[in-house]
């Protein structure tokens, strides 16, 4: 494989927006911030990124910001990942996994259902009882 | 501690960042017997006194996490090229930046995988934070070699945005094909 140049990248780029202007979905103020402190380094926040990254792309979801930032304080339950994304309360869910990334993209960001098992901070219990609704 | 040396150059990047950072350099030298990574900054620095601090595991500034104990990361680094008869130093001066070195013998039974080069890249390019990140990756083979530069004020130009979901997949298609011309060049005979 030849190394890609910068003008081919701003090619793709530009595909990219024209198939991005012609969705119907609106997924711009959906937001998922990885923890890459130490903490989630070690306990594999890269992949969960990187398997975030993926799933987004095959639903088409070009718009999601992805986001990091350092340790969340909740060292024990790394990989952890905060999930906002419109008529949904914001979520840190906790021991995220690749399947679980991809449970989240299906279920939390598609589907507006909070996937309860690995909600570890926000909302509070009465709204998880519900799934968000 | 960490699985590939890519997760503790992505963990010493990280201190970089959050040290302030405007320029982060981070080059990578490969040859068939060792990876070394050199990591440079212009961020706030530590002094004499600080920098002993930060190899102990059991110490943190506190500034982050009001009453953690322990920092883990330069540590992290520092036992793992302990366990694999390595190298490593750094050196720091308040308001100039910090440097650290390391270099891991890829033969050593020890020493982690490399880890995914491109993807550690994609993360620390898309980090957010208004800072310069230079990347150099060379390989070597005798007196042959490949090398490849990335600068993130050069695919933020092309992408203008680091954040969006497709623009990350599209950085990380551009930063796999240069690594992949390393990867054919060290499987070459």
């Amino acid at each position: 494989m030849a190394k890609m140049t910068l003008q081919e990248l701003r090619k793709l780029r530009d595909t990219k927006k024209s198939e991005i202007q012609k969705r119907v979905v609106d997924d711009k103020d959906t937001q998922i911030i990885v923890g890459m402190g130490t903490c989630g380094i070690a306990a594999g926040a890269k992949e969960v990124l990187d398997a975030f990254l993926k799933e987004l792309d095959e639903h088409n979801l070009n718009s999601v910001v992805v986001t990091q930032t350092g340790c969340m304080g909740l060292c024990y339950v790394e990989p952890t990942v905060e999930v906002i994304s419109p008529g949904m309360p914001s979520v840190i869910y906790g021991k995220v996994d690749v399947e679980v990334a991809k449970t989240i993209v299906k279920e939390h960001i598609m589907g507006n259902k909070l996937v309860t098992d690995h909600v570890f901070d926000r909302p509070s219990a009465d709204i998880l009882k519900d799934g968000g609704k | 501690m960490h699985a590939s040396l890519c997760d503790f150059l992505t963990d010493i990047v990280q201190n970089s960042i959050e040290a302030g950072s405007h320029l982060i350099s981070i080059q990578i030298y490969q040859d068939e017997h060792a990876m070394t990574f050199k990591v440079t900054d212009d961020g706030r620095g530590m002094s004499e006194e600080q920098l002993r601090k930060a190899l102990d595991p059991f110490y943190s500034d506190g500034v982050k996490h009001e009453h953690r104990k322990v920092g883990l990361g330069l540590p992290f680094l520092q036992q793992m090229i302990e366990e694999t008869g390595g190298d490593f130093s750094i050196s720091s001066k308040v308001g100039e930046g910090t440097e650290v070195n390391w270099k891991v013998p890829l033969d050593h039974i020890d020493s982690p995988p490399s880890g995914d080069i491109p993807s550690a890249l994609n993360s620390l390019m898309a980090y957010p934070g208004d800072f310069e990140l230079r990347f150099y990756r060379c390989a070597e083979k005798g007196e042959a070699k490949e090398e490849y530069e990335v600068n993130k004020s050069d695919l933020l130009e092309v992408l203008q945005d680091l954040s969006t979901a497709g623009n990350l997949v599209l950085m990380k298609e551009f930063l796999q094909s240069q690594e992949t011309a390393i990867e054919e060049f060290l499987q070459r005979d």
